[in-house]
């Protein structure tokens, strides 16, 4: 016989996982939003059993608890508590509750709580019947809310509850981001710590979230365990919600359905970055001798240009060519000195020495080798250094050279558009609240989408032989070592501007960043972001000087 | 009328450079910054020797000397490579290309295999 249970439950998810139990047993759950409402409900119902949570907003939980024993006495009630309130499961017994259940609640012990319900209610009909009290109250009802015949179902409907609890806890904890897929490429299923770093991404297109497409990707590994019912692997960067990104290694499996068709595929990624940036660096190590030995080949090639020119001039009495020579040999000579520096820079792990630093003068100082750089070049140069501009804390000989970088690959962007036309590079110093923004803009040759989102990529270069892939990476470092942003805005043929944001106080925003949750918990020894930003091993320096 | 040399360089300090040794010793020159440039300017241009850069931002030397050695018109035009590369790419074979000069030259040197391969000016 199906009965109506009782549920003065504020909590919507325990609500609903109560009321799902209580439907599996056959019975009718009745919520009640409100005190109100369980007392109209609980006289109009006449429900054998009520579940009552100690949680609630509208009313004291014992208080009402009183109330409703006072109004129906046959009904019983368990009472529900948190682990921190034990004393208030005891005081619910003391005022006739017939159990109290910790929560988080599970089936097997509601179900116990529930055949002690039963055997109250009936000893107390029982005691009624031996007592002589007429039997025929409407609210003395019959309690068989775990018969015979439904005992053995609840109990493997317990079991499988129980399973299903534990694997969606495995599925929750398991170190990885688990995602499953349907045939349409759409999210749904996605596990707890999946959901932590990407949001809850469940009903949506995979390849949208992940990718932006608005229709599949070209090559999709998901489509491939489809076909083939293998587990596939690939790597990729992913973008997690506070914009880091992360290097993860990503396994497919077929998830097959009752007749054995694969319904769906679940996507298990690993966080590789740590691993990654190892890996890089220790192969960065290696390409660097090779970025730098090309490089440095065609630096010396055109000094080597220069030093013909002065000689030849000299030879020719021809002191114009001499000039021209010795530009070239100066320019080449600092380019060999700043690629020499850019390589110590990178062999060595260095943190920022801050200090409190006026913005106006240091920008001036920026400005100045700016110009420098522009003006031998023929170039125009404007510096805009705004006011108010205030002091901020940083390293200015990490700082200083990474934005002269900046400005040094805008005047080789002017001088590679060969479209000819005079040239202008503005460098813009302003000041918003805390962050200190500089602006570099060029009008030279631009850059399309695939160059723009290698830039800061280390060893990567747009200046064939006379780059070496070094400057831009270093100055990304630098920037992200101040806790700053470096963005670029380009269009082929119409220049450049690189949008540099330094936060006046970085110690304090970097704090800050620490201080927040461990996104990635399964990697205890990820480095604190100022310090050893490439991981130990000797350094060459040290390795020389023995 | 002096021999021509087509510079292929995107490094405007070597393209210089390279003009100034060719011009030193009586040839003519004309530059392109990049393989698309050159390839342009060999439609007006009949030049008697090219020499070119491999690793170019614009496009990679190879193209340039893959497409020459299809050309009818071009494909006798020899070709010094002028590379930092310690191993020039596989698609020059060496037996093809004139010659081989590594980055960086000396300008004698490199005249005496210019003067090797088509003459004085």
């Amino acid at each position: 016989m199906a009965h109506k249970i009782l549920l003065v439950v504020e909590d919507d998810e325990l609500r609903r996982a109560l009321a799902a139990m209580v439907s599996r047993w056959a019975h009718t759950p009745v919520s009640a939003a409100d005190p109100g409402e369980a007392l109209s409900l609980l006289l109009r119902e006449s429900p054998p059993l009520a579940i009552l949570d100690n949680a609630l907003v509208s009313a004291d939980g014992l208080g009402l608890l009183a109330q409703l024993r006072a109004a129906r006495p046959w009904t019983e009630i368990i009472y529900l508590v948190r682990p921190d309130k034990l004393e208030r499961g005891a005081k619910a017994l003391e005022q006739g509750a017939s159990d109290f259940l910790v929560k988080p609640l599970s089936p097997s012990r509601l179900a116990v709580a529930v055949k002690r319900a039963q055997e109250r209610l009936s000893t107390k009909r029982k005691l009624a019947v031996l007592s002589g009290q007429p039997l025929d109250d409407p609210a003395a009802p019959e309690l068989d809310i775990l018969s015979e015949e439904l005992s053995h179902g609840t109990v493997c409907q317990t079991q499988l509850y129980d399973s299903q609890q534990k694997y969606q806890q495995l599925f929750d904890e398991v170190p990885c981001y688990i995602s499953v897929l349907d045939r349409d490429f759409r999210i749904t299923a996605l596990n707890r710590r999946f959901k932590e770093d990407f949001g809850n991404l469940a009903g949506h297109y995979c390849f949208d979230v992940y990718k932006g497409l608005c229709e599949g990707c070209p090559e999709c590994p998901v489509a491939d365990t489809f076909r083939d019912g293998q587990s596939h692997q690939y790597e990729q960067v992913v973008t997690a919600l506070r914009g880091e990104q992360y290097n993860v290694l990503t396994w497919t499996a077929p998830i097959r359905d009752s007749g054995g068709e694969i319904s769906q595929v679940m996507e298990m990624s690993t966080n590789i970055t740590q691993i990654r940036k190892l890996q890089d660096h220790l192969s960065s190590l290696g390409m660097l001798i090779g970025s730098i030995s090309h490089g440095v080949k065609g630096l010396i090639t055109a000094l080597d240009g220069g030093m013909y020119g002065i000689r030849v001039g000299l030879e020719k009495k021809d002191y114009e060519r001499v000039m021209k020579g010795w530009e070239v040999v100066q320019i080449m000579v600092g380019r060999i000195r700043r690629t020499v520096l850019d390589v110590l820079y990178y062999a060595k792990d260095r943190d920022l020495l801050s200090e409190e630093v006026e913005v106006a003068g240091f920008a001036r100082q920026v400005a100045l080798t700016g110009e420098n750089a522009a003006k031998k070049q023929g170039l125009e140069f404007e510096a805009i250094i705004g006011p108010d501009l205030g002091v901020f804390a940083v390293d200015p000989n990490a700082l200083n050279p990474a934005l002269f970088n900046i400005l040094e690959n805008a005047v080789d962007a002017c001088l590679a558009d060969r479209n000819g036309g005079r040239h202008k590079i503005t460098f813009k110093v302003s000041r918003e609240d805390d962050v200190v923004v500089f602006d570099v803009i060029d009008d030279g040759m631009g850059m399309d989408e695939a160059t723009k989102e290698k830039i800061f990529t280390l060893f990567f270069t747009s200046k064939g032989s006379s780059g070496t892939g070094l400057g831009l990476f270093i100055a990304n470092d630098t920037v992200q070592q101040h806790a700053g942003t470096i963005t670029v805005d380009s269009e082929p043929g119409q220049g450049s501007h690189f949008h540099v944001r330094i936060p006046v106080r970085p110690r304090a925003r970097l704090r800050e960043a620490q201080a927040g949750p461990e996104a990635l918990p399964q990697m205890p020894t990820r480095p604190a972001p100022q310090t050893n930003r490439r991981g130990g091993g000797p350094r060459p320096a040290e390795a020389e000087t023995r | 009328m002096a021999k021509k040399i087509m510079i292929i360089e995107d490094e405007i300090h070597v393209s210089n450079y390279l003009e100034d040794i060719f011009r030193d010793n009586g040839y003519d020159t004309v530059c392109a910054p990049s393989v698309e440039q050159g390839l342009e300017l060999l439609a007006g241009e009949k030049p008697d020797l090219i020499t070119l850069d491999l690793q170019m931002p614009q496009g990679h030397g190879t193209r340039f000397y893959q497409s020459i050695r299809k050309d009818d018109k071009h494909k006798d035009i020899p070709i010094v490579v002028i590379t930092g590369q310690s191993a020039p790419h596989r698609a020059i074979k060496p037996n093809k290309a004139a010659a081989i000069v590594q980055k960086p030259f000396e300008p004698a040197q490199l005249v005496e295999i210019i003067q090797k391969v088509i003459g004085p000016a």
